[in-house]
């Protein structure tokens, strides 16, 4: 698509990120945008003008109107001038819009394209429903900024600057006293209103969160607080944060509602003083040019005036929205600044398909206890090794370093003699096939979720693999076959069909080192059943690395590792093992007394 | 009014009396600042005398000072009443609002909550209730206050002169029927946008789902080249949007602004034809640098109310979801559980059960096994009233749960279900929520039973450790033994288990075992499980295919007859001697 070709799926390298460096070419649009607006402001003042001019006329040839044709002239100007100014506006919010939209995309683009260059581990620590909401919810929340906001703000800047050149070239003294009460009005907002709105504005946004966790809390646990006859206690505790909230608020408010409504009656308030200055000035004057002249000033201060009334208050509302938008800046950004998975300049190739562990210490969370200490072993080529454990014990930490989930903290993790760190991550990917637990499909048709796993396999081996993996019956299943679309209605895969159509995917792949998750216990005895035959296939003639939840499935393999909390304690293959009459000889006792254990039985 | 905003906004009744204050607040605000000009006139006439040849107006200097400063005061006094109808009591109508959801929440079937998104249903729900907010202490109550305002003030209009009124104000009635002619149209576009809004949401969420997949089959270029594309659709729909959206709403607002030229020319005309004072003249020139501000906010309320409308439908879908009434019985007179000719589906075309009937006696372990997606965990929650039958009956005790409250039904229930849901709370509360009332040694008991006193220990702060967002610091089957110890702790007569070991490995499954064998003396027991030896020695096991009772009947019978069970248990001891190579 020609389309992609402009589209930024990376920020350019130098200087500070702003929301603007999103809008790539397009920020030119947004400062357009701004500049038409601002134009736009001054030139609705013009119809103000206009409109006096032709009351002036009218004034002026009073009684004799006829005379005064240039009235319905300044009438068109009036017009012309106000329908200008709402072009202008709409083409200036036409231009922000444009550029808003396009740093939305832009922000989902670079942070979805980045997100693939970071280690997988990263991902599941944040959660995808995190992720989601930063990247696109968080680039919506943008758009209110950019798009409405700014040039809004433009406006608001340029024209007081117009008004108030306005206001003090007519006659300067009505200039002065229509200025006094929106100084008043000013100073109420300044310092009352402004110097608190950021630190209230961030205390609304925090008790706004607090009563959001409150209910994310809440609905969370409404399953199980029913199951415990406990929803009306904690419906209770939510009751209380929603009163909180609304007491914070109405104090807030009530805080601010003097301020509010006296700069209210400030602003508006021009004519009490329009008033009595212009009966002032007026007094000594006896009628004649000079005394039509002020009266003709006064009405334009009369004319005029609302205008400052609508500028002060589209002021006083511009600042909402800015600390939304930096806000979603912000944590898209967190995920821009997280450190990728560093790909070496030039890859090494492995030399075979051996997999060694060298002193390996990893943990999730930096500070906490490591998941693996100090762990070291090796799987030869073309061996099957197994580890199995207590779970928490290490076994699934470590499979999943192998495909570079996560880089380890100390040690090395080889493949092939080479450190992973060291391959193009392309390179190793190719040489590793996973199943593990969560195995998840694509919304798309079934042939290619498991073509995926090798695009240029032909039709023939994609069912070649089926039937090598036991699948057959799945596709059969469904009236489309193959060409089933999953996810869609009607079309439901359980867990363990999932789970063997991911095992299809992996036969096809034909990777020489296969990391198994041999957990089955989702599947019903048919599912099982055929999983392990579809194993068995899959691993024939690969290095292969298992996660053993049992301990019957694991004593053919070449070598046992015995893993409890993050460290190898025993290693062997069965026998050996059994004769240490170590931990795994423990393991294997309570393995046969639990495999008889059934519901109902006395147990002693 | 009231009656017509409460339904129109899914309001409480007093919310409805409030809202419609509110609206008289903001027509009185806005006639106080309207009035002033009043005075102007009168001020500009004063001073035009020598032009118009006009009746002395004979209002002084400190007149129009004393009634400026009136008019001061009664603007102040008008905002403060507005200012207390309109935010102060909206705060109150939305807090209401979500005390009544969330009691709502509470009472519907569990099974709500199910196949949701349960963070994304609050952020919705809480979300719409502040935009609620907002609607009820600015769009609604200025829109129609408005409108309010500017039709009695029109109304004087047409008293001073009935031609230049109507050149005024014909553009009004105009611009709102352009603005509400054209909502249809930007309505149809909108429901189109939001599709392809959906796909790129979806796809997004698909992306960082299954990166793990992605990354592994290098899949990455040809996988994001897609979802760019979606992205871009977004993009391109929405600024077509917008253009149609905000071509609309400027093309309302100028001709709001026509209103200036027809003035003019109306009142040059009849000036020039001696119909029209030039007094007069000029207060509707006043007028009308005055009256089309307000309005064009008006214009923006609008479009703002009806996406207010979106968000009441939305919360109108919620409260209108059946809710699950009951009884609290005092006793029930055993624990037996019959299904009687039970039918459910999820969905129109879902049947999930087509008619089944057994009986899981108390004292008595009774097992379902099947195929996956067989119905058996559906039937197990059909006793517990996460959902109400279709057809057919479950009863307890020979009372029909289905006229039992649900929550009164669960207190003599205990479920353990594969999926532990804990709260971001100490150990020892989260055991505890299994009989609140319990003490702490009993908690510990419980705990002791379930075999959680070798992790718990390990634990920093042992009982009082907080565990995480939903037990995130723990393993899966450490928080399954929590999970157990809260049933063993309830006590219930009545035990659901729906795959409560499925997920552990050896070790922790003998230690589970074990406590749920304290777990189920003398109760009726319902057991769901995948693995044959678990339920050989149960009494009764029921086979469930395709929504319909297949075989029922002790274990060995059931062996004997050499149906599905035989071949489901034959399969498993072959798959028991599995092993790798």
């Amino acid at each position: 698509m020609e389309e992609n070709k402009n589209l930024m799926t990376e920020l350019p390298v130098t200087g500070k990120v702003t929301l603007l460096t999103f809008a790539g070419s397009y920020k030119y649009l947004t400062w357009l945008g701004c500049l038409l607006s601002g134009i736009s402001a001054v030139i609705g003042l013009f119809p103000y003008v206009f409109m006096w001019k032709a009351v002036k006329a009218a004034v002026t040839a009073w009684p004799d109107v006829r005379t005064a044709g240039e009235m319905i002239t300044y009438g068109w100007y009036a017009v012309g001038a106000a329908l200008g100014s709402m072009l202008i506006y709409f083409g200036a919010l036409l231009c922000t819009h444009l550029s808003a939209f396009r740093t939305a995309r832009n922000m989902k683009t670079v942070a979805l394209h980045y997100l693939t260059k970071l280690p997988v581990g990263y991902v599941r620590r944040m959660g995808s429903g995190k992720l989601r909401r930063i990247i696109d919810d968080g680039a919506g929340q943008t758009e209110t900024y950019l798009a409405h906001q700014l040039p809004d703000l433009a406006g608001a800047m340029v024209t007081p600057v117009a008004v108030l050149f306005l206001l003090l070239f007519f006659d300067w003294r009505f200039g002065l006293i229509s200025l006094l009460p929106m100084a008043v009005g000013l100073f109420v907002l300044t310092r009352v209103l402004m110097g608190d709105m950021e630190n209230s504005m961030a205390q609304y946004q925090n008790a706004l969160e607090d009563m959001n966790n409150e209910a994310v809390e809440y609905v969370r646990g409404i399953p199980v607080v029913k199951t415990f006859q406990q929803s009306i206690f904690s419906f209770k505790n939510f009751h209380e944060s929603i009163l909180r909230y609304k007491n914070w608020a109405v104090n807030y408010t009530v805080s601010l509602r003097i301020p509010m409504c006296a700069y209210t009656v400030s602003i508006n308030g021009i004519f009490a003083f329009l008033i009595p200055a212009g009966l002032i000035l007026t007094a000594d004057l006896s009628y004649g040019i000079s005394y039509l002249k002020v009266v003709l000033d006064i009405l334009f201060y009369v004319l005029f005036t609302p205008v400052c009334v609508t500028m002060m208050d589209k002021i006083m509302w511009t600042s909402e929205n800015t600390l939304k938008a930096k806000d979603a800046l912000n944590r898209v950004m967190l995920i821009i600044e997280e450190p990728p998975l560093k790909e070496p300049e030039f890859g090494s190739i492995p030399k075979d398909s051996s997999v060694e562990f060298k002193n390996v210490t990893f943990s999730y969370e930096k500070g906490k206890e490591a998941a693996l200490k100090n762990v070291s072993f090796k799987i030869p080529q073309g061996a099957t090794v197994a580890i199995v454990g207590p779970s928490g014990g290490g076994k699934t930490t470590a499979a999943s370093l192998i495909p570079r989930f996560y880089d380890v903290d100390s040690g090395s993790i080889c493949v092939g003699g080479v450190d992973i760190r060291e391959m193009n991550t392309e390179k190793l990917m190719e040489k590793i096939s996973f199943v593990f637990q969560d195995s998840h499909l694509f919304k798309d048709t079934i042939l290619n979720n498991i073509r995926a796993a090798r695009p240029e396999a032909t039709r023939a081996e994609v069912e070649q693999a089926v039937k090598a993996a036991c699948c057959q019956d799945i596709i059969d299943k469904f009236p489309g076959g193959y060409e089933t679309v999953v996810g869609t209605k009607g079309v439901y895969l359980s867990g363990g069909e999932c789970q063997r159509i991911a095992i299809a995917r992996a036969v096809l792949k034909n990777a020489p080192i296969v990391l198994l998750d041999e957990a089955t216990a989702f599947a019903d005895p048919d599912n099982e059943y055929q999983i392990q035959k579809a194993f068995e296939t899959l691993v024939k003639g690969k290095t292969v690395l298992m996660i053993a939840h049992r301990l019957s499935t694991v004593r053919g393999a070449d070598k046992i590792l015995v893993m409890n909390q993050g460290r190898i304690e025993e290693e062997g293959n069965h026998e050996e093992l059994i004769q240490k009459q170590g931990l795994y000889a423990a393991m294997w006792k309570d393995y046969q007394t639990s495999v008889s254990w059934k519901v109902g039985e006395k147990h002693e | 009014m009231s009656k017509y905003l409460q339904r129109r906004f899914a309001l409480s009744e007093q919310g409805g009396k409030d809202l419609t204050k509110a609206v008289f607040a903001c027509a009185a605000a806005n006639l106080g600042l309207i009035f002033p000009m009043g005075l102007l006139i009168l001020f500009l006439e004063k001073l035009l005398m020598p032009v118009t040849g006009g009746k002395g107006v004979q209002t002084g200097l400190f007149g129009f000072i004393g009634l400026s400063l009136l008019f001061l005061i009664l603007i102040f006094i008008l905002q403060y009443i507005q200012y207390n109808k309109t935010f102060l009591a909206s705060y109150q109508e939305s807090a209401n609002l979500r005390v009544r959801l969330a009691e709502k929440l509470r009472k519907i079937p569990l099974s709500f909550f199910g196949k949701r998104d349960l963070a994304d249903l609050t952020t919705t729900i809480m979300g719409d209730c502040a935009w609620m907010e907002t609607a009820f202490s600015h769009f609604i109550p200025e829109l129609i206050g408005a409108l309010l305002s500017t039709a009695l003030v029109g109304l004087g209009m047409f008293f001073l002169d009935v031609k230049m009124a109507l050149a005024l104000l014909w553009v009004i009635p105009a611009a709102f029927m352009l603005s509400a002619g054209t909502r249809p149209l930007i309505d149809r576009m909108e429901r189109k946008e939001k599709t392809k809004k959906l796909a790129a949401s979806d796809g997004i969420q698909e992306c960082i789902e299954n990166i793990q997949d992605i990354k592994a089959n290098n899949q990455r270029d040809t996988y994001l080249k897609d979802l760019d594309s979606k992205i871009i659709a977004v993009e391109k729909g929405t600024v077509r949007m917008e253009v149609l959206n905000g071509g609309f709403v400027t093309a309302s607002q100028m001709v709001l602004r026509l209103g200036m030229a027809t003035t003019v020319l109306t009142g040059a005309f009849l000036m020039t034809e001696r119909k029209l004072d030039l007094m007069v003249f000029l207060m509707f020139m006043v007028a009308a640098t005055r009256i089309y501000g307000p309005l064009t906010g008006c214009l923006n309320n609008l479009s703002a109310v009806y996406s207010t409308l979106l968000q009441v439908e939305r919360m109108r879908a919620i409260e209108e979801e059946p809710v699950q009434e009951g009884e609290e019985i005092r006793k029930l007179s055993g624990y037996d559980i019959v299904y009687d000719h039970v039918g459910f589906s999820y969905h129109q075309n879902e049947t999930v059960l087509e008619d089944i009937s057994f009986c899981a006696r108390q004292g008595q372990v009774t097992a379902l096994v099947g195929p996956s997606g067989g119905g058996k965990s559906t039937a197990a929650r059909l006793a517990a009233r996460f959902w109400d039958v279709e057809k057919g009956s479950v009863t307890i005790g020979g009372m029909d749960v289905a006229g039992i409250d649900p929550e009164y039904l669960l207190k003599h229930i205990s479920v353990v279900f594969q999926d532990v849901m804990l709260f971001n709370n100490t150990v020892m509360e989260n055991i505890r929520i299994g009989r609140k009332e319990a003490s702490d040694k009993e908690v510990m008991e419980a705990a002791k039973a379930a075999q959680c006193m070798d992790f718990i220990h390990r634990l920093p702060e042992g009982f009082q450790t907080r565990i995480g967002e939903n037990g995130s610091a723990l393993s899966g089957g450490e928080r399954q033994r929590l999970s157990i110890a809260r049933a063993l702790l309830k006590d219930a007569p009545v035990i659901i288990l729906d795959e409560a070991t499925a997920s552990l490995d050896v070790e922790n499954e003998s230690l589970i075992q074990s406590a749920i064998s304290n777990l189920i003396r003398n109760k009726t027991v319902l057991i769901i499980a995948h693995r044959m030896r678990t339920v050989a020695q149960a009494d009764k096991i029921v086979v469930l295919k395709d929504g319909k009772v297949a075989e029922e009947g002790s274990p060995e019978v059931l062996y004997k007859k050499g149906g599905i069970y035989r071949h489901m248990t034959d399969l498993q001891n072959q798959s028991q001697n599995w092993s790798i190579r």
